[in-house]
């Protein structure tokens, strides 16, 4: 009886631990699938967050650009959070060929688990903007005014209504929106306006013209002192430095500019036509206290819409040390600039705006300046504005346009 | 006389040691069943929420930046319960290919499934080809948008606001897709282990990086 027993106890033991193992795999089978679930959620955090604390270092430290070092990244395992990251970087080619993008791979480990964040940059230029104000000094934007694209003002934002304007909505900022010290209402009442991509304040981009680097890639055809009368047609230019029918030369673009960068170095600059190729054309001022303006004497328009012709590489960048000066006393009263204007120490201006016959100033492109002026006088002259932003500038730009010498970043990956 | 009792008696010891293994038996397939659930449960949702957070972290991603030069457009449209975003997906398991896909997340109906009916199927719809899903258990899939002001978007959000989606909160509920109880014909009885996920604020960082 007592050996029955023991193997009914045996037994039913056995069942027990049976069961008791059935139940425990699935225990343990969740346990371990919430584990691998955390496991697998710390080593992405810890890739993100390396990723965050290089792209910082990227920013402050500006590596490879505006004469800073180059910056190899992080070859040794830093340790976060259990486990470890490093940061590679390596200088990568362009849609063009053309070396300048940046290329940051962060790795993370922990435990069994590996995560890749790869970050690619790209030297930032100022034809990003749409529009660029350095100061809005007793200029503010009323609700009729509308940015389509990204828009910096390098102090504060204004903006108001005018005199007994009972408007319901403010201005319209379609694009992400940085200023260096906030905004301001200028009028009461004022309207607040509308940043639909985003408003970030705190964030200083000045002004920087590198020269130098245009002198350089302008090479043996830079222009000094006088005039420069250019006229561009198509892959090619008329250039003179009497007139626009005197003296005039006509070379192809890849001659006279095989860097894609015509300049003139204390003189003034003139410029109309149609364009089909990239191009940066410039006035500088090196030295002295004249010239390095530009006069916008007519239409400079592409050969063809980069709206429409997703093929169309032709780009223009027009660049002034001083005003960007459009002249308005071509016969019709509509204006088209095609291309990013760029004044480092003025802004673009409308000739005679408030006495001039009122048109239309369109601009496809940007508009880049320590001042915003009147264009017209809101009534019966001048040259309202309509700027169309050329979406290929958020990741391209003219050859050498003015940069922020500071990075962007055009993608994220993990 | 001794006999008779002694085989009385040991055939009601037997079979109640009889009925307590079998109901032990039956007690221990209803548990091992129930975790059996709560694992498939989980994994399932495990499953979901690494594809969900893999897709939403690269909204308007391309391993070709030029092709999508403004990402504050590659979300199309954005519902409480789909989302339709551009990105360059992995279509062949060598990495992304530098072209642009469209990606379609959306909620079918309850009630068509037959073991379970709470749950729909999360259909994942990849360059407007025929939908597909398979029955995960999902019985709810809730997103929320927010500005970069941390305000919630109301949905739909509509075409103008689109841009101002700055994060995205995904909300994400699964159930078992067949009942673990038993008695499965009487719906009271059902059990349908139950596993809940939200994702606080998933940053779209490709999305306003320009």
């Amino acid at each position: 009886m007592g050996r029955q027993a023991l193997i009914m106890v045996v037994a039913y033991s056995l069942i027990f631990l049976l069961t008791g193992a059935m139940m425990a795999s699935a225990t343990v089978d969740a346990f371990n699938n919430a584990m691998n679930y955390s496991d697998t959620g710390t080593v992405e955090n810890i890739a993100i967050s390396g990723a965050n604390l290089a792209a910082n270092y990227v920013f402050l430290n500006k590596p490879g650009i505006a004469g800073n070092a180059w910056w190899t990244g992080w070859s040794n395992p830093v340790a976060l959070n259990g486990g470890t990251f490093t940061v590679r970087m390596d200088s990568v080619k362009d849609q063009y060929g053309n070396w300048g993008r940046v290329q940051m791979t962060t790795t993370a480990r922990y435990g069994d688990s590996t995560y890749q964040v790869v970050v690619l940059f790209n030297p930032s230029q100022f034809s990003k903007f749409a529009l660029y104000a350095g100061s809005m000094t007793g200029v503010y934007f009323e609700p009729s005014d509308s940015v389509f694209g990204p828009c910096h003002i390098e102090s504060t934002l204004n903006y108001g209504n005018p005199a007994g304007g009972t408007q319901a909505y403010g201005a319209y900022f379609s694009g992400k929106v940085t200023t260096k010290s906030g905004i301001a209402a200028l009028t009461n009442p004022a309207k607040l306006p509308t940043f639909a991509g985003g408003l970030q304040n705190g964030v200083s981009i000045p002004l920087t013209l590198n020269t130098s680097q245009l002198v350089t890639e302008a090479g043996a055809n830079l222009f000094s002192g006088g005039n420069l009368y250019l006229t561009l047609k198509d892959d090619s230019v008329s250039y003179s430095t009497t007139g626009w029918t005197t003296g005039v030369t006509t070379k192809a673009i890849s001659q006279i500019a095989p860097n894609g960068v015509i300049a003139i170095d204390k003189g003034t600059l003139y410029v109309k036509g149609e364009l089909s190729k990239p191009l940066t054309v410039a006035s500088l001022r090196s030295s002295g206290s004249s010239g390095g303006t530009v006069t916008v004497k007519d239409n400079v328009t592409y050969k063809t819409d980069p709206r429409t012709d997703p093929t169309c590489s032709a780009m223009l960048g027009i660049v002034a040390y001083s005003t960007v000066m459009i002249d308005t006393t071509a016969a019709h009263n509509n204006f088209t600039v095609q291309g990013s204007m760029y004044s480092q120490t003025d802004g673009v201006q409308v000739k005679n705006y408030s006495t001039r016959p009122r048109g239309e100033l369109y601009v496809l492109g940007g508009w880049c300046g320590t001042q915003i002026y009147a264009t017209s006088n809101g009534t019966t002259a001048g040259l309202p504005v309509n700027v169309t932003y050329d979406e290929r500038f958020r990741v391209e730009s003219p050859p050498y346009f003015p940069g922020t010498n500071s990075y962007q970043i055009l993608s994220w990956y993990e | 006389m001794q006999v008779v009792i002694d085989l009385i008696a040991s055939t009601v010891i037997f079979g109640w040691l009889f009925i307590m293994g079998l109901t032990t038996k039956t007690a221990n397939n209803e548990d091992f069943q129930t975790n059996q659930g709560e694992l498939l449960c989980q994994e399932n949702l495990v499953e979901l929420t690494k594809l969900l957070e893999y897709d939403f972290r690269k909204i308007g991603y391309c391993k070709e930046p030029d092709k999508i030069p403004n990402p504050a457009l590659a979300i199309l449209k954005a519902d409480s319960s789909q989302i339709k975003f551009l990105t360059d997906l992995d279509l062949n398991g060598t990495g992304p290919d530098g072209n642009l896909d469209s990606l379609y997340y959306y909620l079918g109906p309850a009630g068509t499934m037959p073991n379970n009916p709470n749950t729909c199927i999360l259909y994942r719809v990849v360059n407007n080809l025929p939908a597909y899903g398979s029955n995960l258990g999902v019985t709810s899939f809730r997103l929320t948008y927010y500005d970069q002001f941390n305000n919630v978007i109301a949905t739909p959000v509509p075409a103008n606001k689109l841009q101002t989606i700055f994060s995205v909160q995904i909300s994400l509920s699964v159930q078992n897709v067949v009942a673990s109880a038993l008695q499965e014909t009487a719906p009271i009885n059902q059990q349908f282990q139950t596993a809940f996920y939200m994702q606080r604020r998933l940053a779209v960082v490709n999305y306003l990086n320009r």
